[in-house]
């Protein structure tokens, strides 16, 4: 592997393609600008995948939101209803059981009361969870889950500038070696091209 | 697995090769811009991960409660 002593400015650029170079000097001592591609193309990667899965925390947070405030009150609320009525319905076959003078035994009707009132209080406790859950929900998940902010703030704001960072070395290297630094894939979000030296673009 | 659980196991590996990228980058990147680089947007990170980590697994627990109560 070539060494170069550039000192504080750099001296006459070689004159053919170098793949890797070495560049010893006060401030660079870079041996290969590969390397420093790949780990541009990490910390972009990277950034997708923590801003994805901080997306998916959120999206399940607020799934979680609507699902009890919607899809598990109506839910629980017919069942108290439907309860209501199979008790009532329970209650009155007891009642016209023990009218009857034809019946001593009442117990299977005794056991549907039993057990209507059972699904009954069970659907209430459900329902008693449901609005908890639904008074607490904003005090208690949100709250819980605002520390990742944070997170995303550093995924949106340093990131973007560590690599604009990591950019401007690698150009400032291959335009010292002559060589051509890697283009980085076009990201749609910025809508333009993360390609070498486009520090505006890193976002 | 839960959307968060998956979450968390996604932001776990991406941090792990991440962090394992750059010490091999630092191997072919050795001054004082690099530690500069390290230090400035990469220093602390492994703690902010392991915070995220530690508030999804509470989110994690608590939206897996909020199923078992209201189910």
């Amino acid at each position: 592997m070539e060494s170069l002593d550039c000192g504080g400015e750099m001296g006459q650029p070689p004159t053919e393609h170098q793949p890797n170079i070495t560049i010893v000097a006060e401030k660079a001592n870079v041996t290969s600008i590969e390397a420093l591609e790949d780990f541009r193309t990490a910390l972009l990667r990277y950034r997708d995948r923590a801003v994805q899965a901080l997306d998916d925390v959120g999206g399940e947070v607020k799934r979680t939101r609507d699902w009890l405030a919607y899809d598990r009150r109506m839910f629980w609320e017919g069942e108290v209803k439907r309860g209501q009525r199979r008790l009532e319905q329970a209650e009155a076959e007891l009642m016209t059981s023990r009218f009857s003078a034809l019946k001593d035994d009442h117990s299977v009707q005794q056991l549907a009361v039993k057990k209507a009132r059972r699904l009954l209080e069970e659907a209430e406790g459900k329902l008693r969870a449901v609005r908890k859950w639904c008074r607490d929900f904003d005090g208690v998940v949100e709250p819980a889950a605002r520390p990742l902010e944070a997170l995303r703030e550093r995924l949106s704001h340093d990131f973007p500038k560590a690599v604009a960072s990591l950019e401007s070395m690698i150009q400032a290297l291959a335009d010292y070696s002559g060589r051509m630094p890697a283009a980085v894939e076009k990201r749609p979000e910025t809508g333009g091209a993360v390609g070498p030296g486009g520090e505006g673009g890193a976002a | 697995m839960s959307a968060v659980g998956a979450a968390k196991g996604a932001v776990n590996d991406a941090t792990r090769e991440l962090l394992a990228k750059w010490e091999r980058v630092r191997e072919n990147w050795r001054d004082a811009k690099a530690d500069e680089f390290g230090r400035t947007y990469l220093g602390g990170l492994g703690e902010e991960i392991s915070r995220a980590l530690r508030v999804m697994d509470e989110l994690e627990r608590c939206i897996g409660k909020i199923h078992e109560d209201c189910e």
